[in-house]
């Protein structure tokens, strides 16, 4: 084989999007942002100092200039913002605390993480070598289905489907011709220990990773997790501001299905001191109900992302990006839900 | 060198790269949020940065990439979107270039397996193929060992020309 023939795969992708060039516009914007922040500051100042989030947000992408977005119900904009002790109180309030039967060492919980997203764009070059951006004429509906075993030594199991959505008649036609490539797709399922799917190394576990292991280490006390999440944002290079914290926060509720209540209730309680998040006690994402926490980009004002919880049992229900720039438009949702389940694949 | 004229430079020397890379990954948004937060963790963290252990750039795109994981769930559904991407539904598909129709058809092989990669994996493919850092630079940016990264590098490699070869053999690939 030759070495053009060994390098062809890593030629073909680096024709993928090759023709994205840098926003002048946005470099001239950053510059300015940067220019204007103090050199140095301390954690604890950190908020109020920099006026940047984490974004979270699912827009735009890479993959052939793909700009995932579709206009999803409208998202609320937070009508209250209560007071950090107002919600505390709140919290500890929620006096229906549930604990959800647990699996039996024999058995898994079934955690179904669904999202949906818009294809977004895909650049077509024609003959003439002009470049026109093509709306995919599918929606994208995407399962993660986890399993994870009572027995802590059993395996994690994980899968990945992928469902398409004709948004024209064109596209329904085409869907039904050609059922081989367009149909529902599902990966082969992917096995983990401790739940640690990114696990090609152990040194990745952490707070945007995290693995059973890493859940256990960590205090039922929010204000520690508020220092614990900090600290690895700040190792990490990640800035401590409230989205970035607010994301780093809900991020194992999303990945894992917690068991721990007390746990639950401290990420909640947790993020709800985040300075800058706002609450609004009865909101709905992806059809489901809950007290939604919001955080603001303060580098992009227009740019949020709220959770969605079941105040009852601190259970994330949902979690959503919005782009309020060119009107409101929600760049993706997940809604999450689980059952105990006697067998995993 | 003060720190504002050292953040200058480095935004100067690498910003608009660094755009360009985040923009193909997670859209220019998203590219636009990251690269903010990366410069200003670059002013608040200087003083870890450490040019014995990992040039200015590999720093700089190690920060980028720590924060691009918040985007890994929504930039897998654009490689699930590109894979399947139906040019035939183009309206004058007639006037797109049958070279690029060709060349989209081979991308999209690659597509699907690289919507299936985990984040660690993505990374490390993307670095060396998109910033065209090397093994060391790559193994500074992401805090392992350069073993690890040739071992990433090479298991995801294999799995890519597996599915280039299962979808298009060689003979009609190469023309």
């Amino acid at each position: 084989m030759t070495q053009l023939e060994d390098d062809l795969d890593l030629e073909i992708l680096r024709s993928i999007n090759a023709d994205v060039v840098a926003d002048a516009d946005a470099l001239a914007r950053v510059r300015k942002l940067v220019a204007a922040t103090p050199p140095r500051r301390t954690v604890s100042t950190w908020p109020k100092l920099v006026a940047v989030a984490v974004a979270a947000l699912a827009v735009g992408v890479g993959v052939a200039m793909v700009v995932p977005r579709f206009t999803g119900p409208a998202a609320p904009s937070p009508t209250s913002s209560q007071t950090v002790a107002t919600f505390t109180a709140a919290a500890a309030s929620a006096n229906l605390l549930r604990t959800p039967l647990g699996p039996t060492a024999g058995q898994y919980r079934k955690v179904v993480a669904r999202d949906i997203s818009s294809g977004g764009q895909v650049v077509v070059i024609r003959d003439d070598g002009t470049a026109t951006p093509v709306d995919h004429p599918f929606r994208i509906h995407s399962t993660v289905t986890t399993w994870v075993p009572g027995d802590p030594t059993r395996l994690w199991v994980r899968t990945m489907s992928t469902t398409l959505e004709p948004v024209d008649d064109a596209a329904r036609r085409y869907q039904k011709a050609h059922p081989d490539t367009m149909g529902t797709t599902t990966t082969e399922p992917v096995r983990a220990a401790n739940g640690d799917f990114n696990a090609a190394e152990p040194a990745e576990d952490g707070w945007l990773n995290p693995s059973q292991e890493f859940l256990n280490t960590l205090p039922r006390d929010p204000a520690k997790l508020l220092e614990s999440a900090r600290a690895w944002n700040t190792a990490h290079y990640i800035t401590n501001d409230p989205q970035s914290v607010l994301e780093v926060l809900a991020r194992p509720l999303a990945d894992n299905w917690i068991e721990d209540a007390e746990l639950r209730a401290a990420l909640f309680t947790a993020i709800g001191q985040i300075d800058g998040v706002q609450l609004t006690p009865d909101a709905t994402i992806a059809d489901q109900r809950g007290t939604l926490l919001t955080g603001l980009s303060q580098t992009i004002p227009e740019l949020r992302t709220e959770v969605l919880f079941d105040p009852t049992d601190y259970r994330l229900l949902a979690w959503r990006f919005v782009n309020d720039r060119e009107g409101s438009v929600t760049t993706s949702e997940t809604s999450f839900s689980s059952t105990v389940v006697d067998s995993a694949p | 060198m003060s720190t504002p004229n050292l953040v200058a430079d480095l935004f100067d020397a690498h910003a608009a790269e660094l755009y360009r890379y985040l923009a193909r990954r997670a859209g220019h948004t998203a590219a636009e949020e990251v690269l903010s937060q990366t410069f200003l963790a670059a002013v608040e963290q200087q003083q870890r940065f450490d040019p014995n252990r990992a040039s200015a750039r590999a720093w700089l795109y190690g920060i980028a990439v720590n924060l691009l994981r918040h985007h890994y769930r929504s930039e897998t559904r654009k490689w699930q979107a590109y894979a399947r991407f139906p040019l035939e539904l183009v309206e004058d598909t007639a006037d797109v270039a049958a070279s690029r129709a060709d060349a989209t058809a081979v991308q999209r092989s690659l597509a699907r397996p690289i919507a299936e990669l985990n984040e660690a994996d993505r990374d490390v493919l993307l670095l060396y193929a998109w910033a065209d850092l090397s093994y060391a630079e790559i193994a500074a940016a992401l805090h392992v060992p350069v073993g690890t990264v040739r071992s990433r590098l090479h298991r995801v490699r294999t799995q890519l020309k597996a599915a280039l070869a299962a979808d298009h053999p060689l003979e009609e690939s190469v023309s």
